[in-house]
C-alpha cells in the first residue's frame, strides 16, 4: 500500500544546505559576498550604484561605503564617475572628469605627480570621507600586476 | 510482410500510443501543478536579502526580503504627522484603538477574552479595558508611584490591565517578574499579587502591596477592588511627545534573574512587523480572531497589538494542553492561533493514533487522501482536502512558537510533521523562533518561516527556522567547530528595533562589551545560538 501511495503521490523533498544540491549549482544562486577589507580596482568597480546598489569609493587607498550619498555618487548624480573607482586624483584636482579617474583595468594611481596644494586638498577630502562614510576596506593591486 | 506490418500495428496500438499518451498526461499534470503553486521554487530559493560584502570570520548581513539592504527596517507604526511619517508609540496605538471604538455603532463586548485560571473567562470590550486601565493609572499617578511590579502570568486578566495602564500613561513602568524576586528589586514601588503570594511578597519592602483576591486592607496593603471602585477618571487624551518613544513602559526579570527594559519603539516595531509580515490577500483584518495560548511569553505582544490595531479580536490563555486548546478552538472558532510545538506534535500523534485504530476501506481512503495532500504540499500547493475534523473549520493560520537552543523533546518537530499538521488542520503554519523565556531580551521572535513555504526537507537532522523578521538584521560569526567560509555556519548576532536594554549599569556594561566583540554598531551576539544559512537564505538549526 505504501509503495503504491509513493508511486501515485511521490513526495518531493529538498536539501537547501547540501553543497552539491541543484540550488547551489543553479545559475540563479546569489553571488558570494565579497570579504570586506581588500578590494582590487576590478572588484571595486562592481559597487558603482548601478551593477550593485552599494556605492564604494576609494580615496588614497581606503575604500568607503558611500551608499548613503547616493544622490551625489549614484547613477545620474553629479559625481557618479567616482562610484566604484579610485577617486583620489579627481578629488585632488577638484575634477569630475572621467580622464582623471582610472578605469578598473588600469594600475592603481600612485599620485606621485600631485602638487603640494593638490595633496593638501586630497587630505581634506580624505578627512571628509572618514567623518561621513564607513570604511569597508583597502584598495590593493590586482594579483600579478605591478 | 503483412506479418511484420501487423506486429508493428500491434506495437503502435498497445505500446507506443499508450506510452505517448501517458507521457503527454504527465507533462499536462506537471504544468497543472506548476500553475497551482502558491509560490514558485525560485522565490523559495531566494528568501533573504544578503549584503554584497562581509567581514572576515563573519557571514554577510542577512535581512528579510521585505526589508532589503538600502531600505530601513520596520521601525514603527508609520503614523502620519503632517508630511512626515513617525514611528509612533504605545499611546498612539492606544489612541487608534479608542478612535476605532468610537466609530462603531455597536461596539463588541468581547474584543479581548482572557481565559484566566484564577478569575475564569473574562470578556472585555475596549471601553471596559479603557476605563479599568485609566482607573489604575490615575490611582498610581495620584499616589506618585512610578514602577508597578507583579509576578502574575503576563497575559492574565490583572496583568494585562496593569500593562495597558502603564502603556497608556506617560511616566509609568510595569515590571513583570517571571519568578518571585529574592532580593529587593530596584525602583519597584508597588507589587501586585494574589492573597496566597502575600507571605512571599511581604518579605521585601514595597511602598504598596495590592492584593487581587482579598477585600481586607491594612497598612501598606490595599485590595484590587478598592482601586477599581474609585471614580472613573477623564477620557484618554494624547498629544505626541517625541521623548516618549524612547522611554521604558515595560521591564521584565526572567527566571535567570536577567532584567531588560523595553521602549515604546520596541513594542510598536514588533506590532508593525507582525502586521506587515503576512502576504497580500492574507493580511490581518478586522474579521480575524487571534488566540494566543502562551500566556507568559513576552514575544506574543506583537500579535496581541497587531490583532487589535487592525480591528480584530484576541483570546488570551495560558496552556499547552491539547484538550484545553481544542476546547478553546471549539468555543471561540479563532481564525489564527499561536501555539507551542507540543500542541502541534500532540495533534499529529493523536491523528495517527486515531487512524491506526481504523481498518477497512475507510482507513485506506483516508490514508490515500492524506498522501495526496502531502504530495500537493511538497509540490507547493495548499490543499484542504485532507482536513479531518470540523474543529478547524475557521482556522486559517497557526503560529508555532519554537524556542531556540532548548533541549525540549517536543521541539523535534520535523518538516514532515509540519506538512501533516497543515494537511489535517487545513491551516497554513508559520514557525516563529525566539529566545527561551528564561533568557529574555527580545520583544519579538528572531526568525519566521515563509507563509507559503511547505517544503519537506530530505533530512530530519536539520530544521528550517526561516528568515529574520522585518525589524531585525542578522549575521553569523565564526566559532570553533563550525565553518563560516564553506558552510556559512556560526553563532547568531542580531541588531534591530525589538532588542531590549539590559537593566542596570553592570548588565549594560557587559552587553556593550559583548557587542564590541562582534563589531559594535548595535550588534548583539546571542551566545549558544548556532546554526547555518542554506542556499535559500533560510537559517537552519541542527
Amino acid at each position: 500500500m505504501s509503495f503504491i501511495k509513493n508511486l501515485i503521490f511521490p513526495v518531493k523533498t529538498t536539501d537547501p544546505v547540501a553543497t552539491n544540491s541543484d540550488c547551489t549549482n543553479s545559475s540563479n544562486a546569489a553571488p558570494e559576498p565579497i570579504v570586506e577589507g581588500l578590494f582590487t580596482p576590478k572588484t571595486l568597480y562592481k559597487f558603482n550604484g548601478h551593477d550593485d546598489e552599494k556605492i564604494f569609493i576609494s580615496v588614497k587607498g581606503t575604500v568607503f561605503d558611500c551608499s548613503a550619498g547616493r544622490q551625489f555618487y549614484g547613477p545620474s548624480g553629479p559625481y557618479s564617475n567616482f562610484a566604484g573607482h579610485d577617486a583620489s586624483r579627481g578629488l585632488a584636482l577638484n575634477s569630475f572628469d572621467m580622464a582623471d579617474v582610472r578605469d578598473w583595468d588600469q594600475p592603481i594611481d600612485d599620485l606621485k605627480d600631485l602638487k603640494p596644494e593638490e595633496s593638501e586638498a586630497l587630505d581634506g577630502w580624505e578627512e571628509h570621507f572618514k567623518k561621513k562614510y564607513p570604511v569597508v576596506g583597502k584598495l590593493v593591486p590586482e594579483e600579478g600586476s605591478k | 510482410m503483412s506479418f511484420i506490418c501487423s506486429i508493428f500495428s500491434v506495437l503502435l496500438h498497445y505500446v507506443v500510443l499508450p506510452f505517448v499518451a501517458l507521457y503527454i498526461l504527465l507533462i499536462i499534470y506537471h504544468e497543472y501543478l506548476s500553475s497551482q503553486r502558491d509560490i514558485q521554487d525560485l522565490a523559495l530559493l531566494n528568501q533573504s536579502n544578503i549584503a554584497a560584502t562581509r567581514k572576515s570570520n563573519e557571514t554577510a548581513i542577512y535581512r528579510n526580503n521585505q526589508t532589503p539592504h538600502g531600505l530601513p527596517l520596520v521601525t514603527g507604526l508609520a503614523v502620519r504627522d503632517g508630511f512626515k511619517l513617525r514611528d509612533g508609540n504605545l499611546r498612539d496605538w492606544w489612541s487608534v484603538l479608542i478612535a476605532q471604538e468610537k466609530k462603531k455603532e455597536s461596539p463588541e463586548s468581547d474584543r479581548v477574552i482572557v481565559e484566566d485560571s484564577k478569575t475564569g473567562t473574562m470578556l472585555l470590550s475596549m471601553s471596559q479595558i479603557q476605563t479599568l486601565s485609566s482607573q489604575l493609572s490615575s490611582y498610581f499617578k495620584g499616589k506618585e508611584y512610578t514602577v508597578i511590579g507583579s509576578v502574575l502570568p503576563l497575559f492574565s486578566y490583572h496583568s494585562l490591565l496593569l500593562s495597558l495602564a502603564c502603556f497608556s500613561t506617560n511616566g509609568l513602568t510595569y515590571h513583570h517578574f517571571i519568578d518571585f524576586p529574592r532580593t529587593q528589586p530596584e525602583e519597584v514601588d508597588v507589587m501586585v499579587c494574589y492573597k496566597s503570594q502575600l507571605t512571599f511578597v511581604q518579605r521585601l519592602k514595597y511602598k504598596l502591596i495590592i492584593v487581587i483576591d482579598s477585600e481586607s486592607t491594612s497598612s501598606g496593603i490595599v485590595s484590587w477592588d478598592q482601586i477599581i471602585s474609585e471614580p472613573t477618571p477623564t477620557a484618554f487624551e494624547h498629544t505626541h511627545d517625541p521623548k516618549e518613544t524612547l522611554s521604558y513602559p515595560f521591564r521584565q526579570t526572567t527566571s535567570l534573574n536577567a532584567t531588560h527594559s523595553y521602549t515604546h519603539q520596541n513594542f510598536v516595531s514588533s506590532c508593525a512587523s507582525m502586521v506587515k509580515s503576512l502576504p497580500m490577500a492574507h493580511e490581518l483584518t478586522s474579521n480575524d480572531t487571534i488566540m494566543i495560548t502562551q500566556g507568559n511569553d513576552l514575544t506574543q505582544w506583537g500579535k496581541f497589538m497587531a490583532a487589535l490595531i487592525v480591528g480584530g479580536k484576541v483570546i488570551l490563555g495560558d496552556s499547552d494542553d491539547k484538550e484545553v486548546i481544542d476546547s478553546w478552538i471549539e468555543k471561540y472558532q479563532p481564525s489564527i492561533i499561536s501555539v507551542n510545538e507540543k500542541y502541534v506534535t500532540n495533534t499529529v500523534n493523536s491523528y495517527d493514533q486515531e487512524e491506526s485504530k481504523k481498518s477497512g476501506v475507510a482507513a485506506s481512503f483516508n490514508s490515500l487522501i492524506l498522501s495526496r495532500a502531502i504530495h500537493m504540499f511538497s509540490e507547493g500547493i495548499f490543499t484542504s482536502s485532507a482536513q479531518q475534523s470540523s474543529l478547524f473549520n475557521s482556522l486559517r493560520l497557526t503560529y508555532i512558537t519554537h524556542h531556540i537552543a532548548t533541549n525540549d523533546p517536543a521541539s523535534n518537530l520535523t518538516s514532515s510533521d509540519l506538512t501533516k499538521y497543515r494537511a489535517i488542520t487545513s491551516s497554513r503554519a508559520i514557525q516563529t523562533t525566539s529566545l527561551p523565556p528564561s533568557t529574555g531580551g527580545l520583544l519579538s521572535h528572531i526568525f519566521q518561516t515563509n507563509y507559503y513555504d511547505y517544503r519537506i526537507l530530505s533530512t530530519d537532522k536539520l530544521r528550517n527556522l526561516g528568515t529574520v523578521t522585518l525589524t531585525l538584521e542578522l549575521k553569523l560569526r565564526a566559532v570553533p567547530g563550525l565553518d563560516i567560509e564553506q558552510d556559512k555556519a556560526g553563532e547568531v548576532c542580531i541588531r534591530g528595533f525589538v532588542v531590549g536594554t539590559p537593566y542596570g549599569e553592570k548588565a549594560l556594561g557587559v552587553a556593550r562589551k559583548d557587542g564590541e566583540e562582534v563589531g559594535g554598531e548595535g550588534w548583539c551576539p546571542l551566545r549558544g545560538v548556532r546554526g547555518r544559512f542554506g542556499i535559500d537564505g533560510c537559517f537552519y538549526e541542527g
